[in-house]
């Protein structure tokens, strides 16, 4: 692979245009008002997080695509098979903290275990703690970006909501019953 | 703190990687492959998030924020971070940015809690383009009525979590 090519098609991307249109209207603000001292000084504490983006990111990314190529596709599906005891809701929270790749891969899991019948209870804890508790997206962006102290304080206050969840749908599934047949 | 838990992954991914490598090359050279796919769209967007982040800060009004998010605004800034997370349909990568511009600019540890809880859990962007057409009506009210009252739950909990913790 070529370099240029690979670079173009960072820049061309559209979340890069808005995100760098941001950066410097928010620079040429910050100078008006505040002068350069103030860029500077910002440059200064950007430099900073970047280091930690530098040591960090490559070691996550890495860890992330071995957990990709590695990890065998039906390992989550046997996970969720636990069943919706103590034992099943623990083990679907840890399959969605853990499952790697975005929505594309963590949905179309869910849907076939879905259709195969599994119960309600950790296939909804599943995908709260997928969304909650998602440790690629906590490496990759959480920490660094607010660091570790509010990232630990945000995990631990929300590390028993997945499972509370999966009661709940439990309960509310049993009161207001699925409509017949949806699961084809 | 982070340097740690970097140091601990970059030690176990490099064993990791000099094991398989020696036992099955071929599955190094994938893991490679997935490794320059993922990495792409960081070269160039976090930098430049970086750099926006790091102008905002200072034009953030810092009491404003205090007022609103900080600590001292107890259960109304939990509840204003549950609400403006309900309302952010961005990706993560916009998303952490504004947290982190918030949090050096006097934002609570709860509201913020609360603010990624209800971002994550909500996702609008998520639940239309991947959930809804997969999963079915049913399954997406049954998920988010299971988790509507988190994002402030969260906060609560993350007010003692944050004191025990002693990072308050």
């Amino acid at each position: 692979m070529s370099i240029w090519p690979a670079l173009r098609s960072i820049i061309a991307d559209r979340i890069f245009i808005i995100v760098a249109i941001v950066a410097l209207a928010t620079g040429v603000v910050l100078y008006e008002i505040k002068g350069s001292d103030a860029v500077v000084e910002a440059l200064r504490d950007d430099i900073r997080v970047f280091i930690v983006f530098i040591v960090f990111l490559p070691a996550v990314l890495m860890l992330g695509s071995i957990v990709e190529v590695m990890l065998p596709k039906n390992v989550v599906e046997r996970w969720l098979g636990v069943g919706s005891g103590f034992k099943g809701l623990a083990v679907a929270t840890f399959a969605g903290a853990f499952t790697p790749g975005g929505p594309f891969l963590a949905f179309p899991m869910v849907l076939a275990l879905y259709r195969a019948g599994a119960d309600w209870a950790p296939l909804i804890t599943y995908i709260t703690a997928w969304s909650i508790l998602s440790m690629p997206r906590i490496l990759i962006f959480e920490i660094p970006f607010v660091g570790g102290e509010l990232a630990s304080v945000r995990y631990l206050s929300t590390l028993i909501l997945p499972p509370i969840a999966g009661l709940l749908a439990r309960y509310i599934t049993r009161v207001y019953r699925p409509p017949e047949g949806l699961r084809e | 703190m982070m340097f740690y838990l970097a140091g601990t992954i970059w030690v176990g991914v490099i064993i990791y990687m000099i094991v398989t490598w020696m036992q099955r090359p071929e599955k190094v050279r994938e893991i490679f492959r997935h490794f320059v796919k993922n990495s792409r769209i960081f070269v160039g967007i976090v930098p430049m998030a970086l750099l926006a982040a790091g102008f905002l800060t200072p034009l953030v009004p810092g009491d404003f924020v205090a007022r609103w998010l900080g600590e001292s605004a107890g259960m109304t800034a939990i509840m204003i971070g549950t609400l403006a997370g309900w309302c952010l349909p961005v990706p993560p990568i916009i998303f952490y940015p504004i947290v982190a511009v918030l949090l050096k600019t006097g934002a609570g540890m709860p509201a913020l809690t609360s603010l990624i809880c209800a971002w994550s859990v909500f996702g609008i962007h998520r639940t239309v383009l991947m959930e809804l057409p997969l999963m079915g009506r049913y399954f997406v009210i049954l998920r988010l009525l299971c988790s509507m009252a988190f994002p402030p739950l969260a906060g609560l909990i993350a007010i003692f979590v944050a004191g025990g913790l002693g990072v308050a």
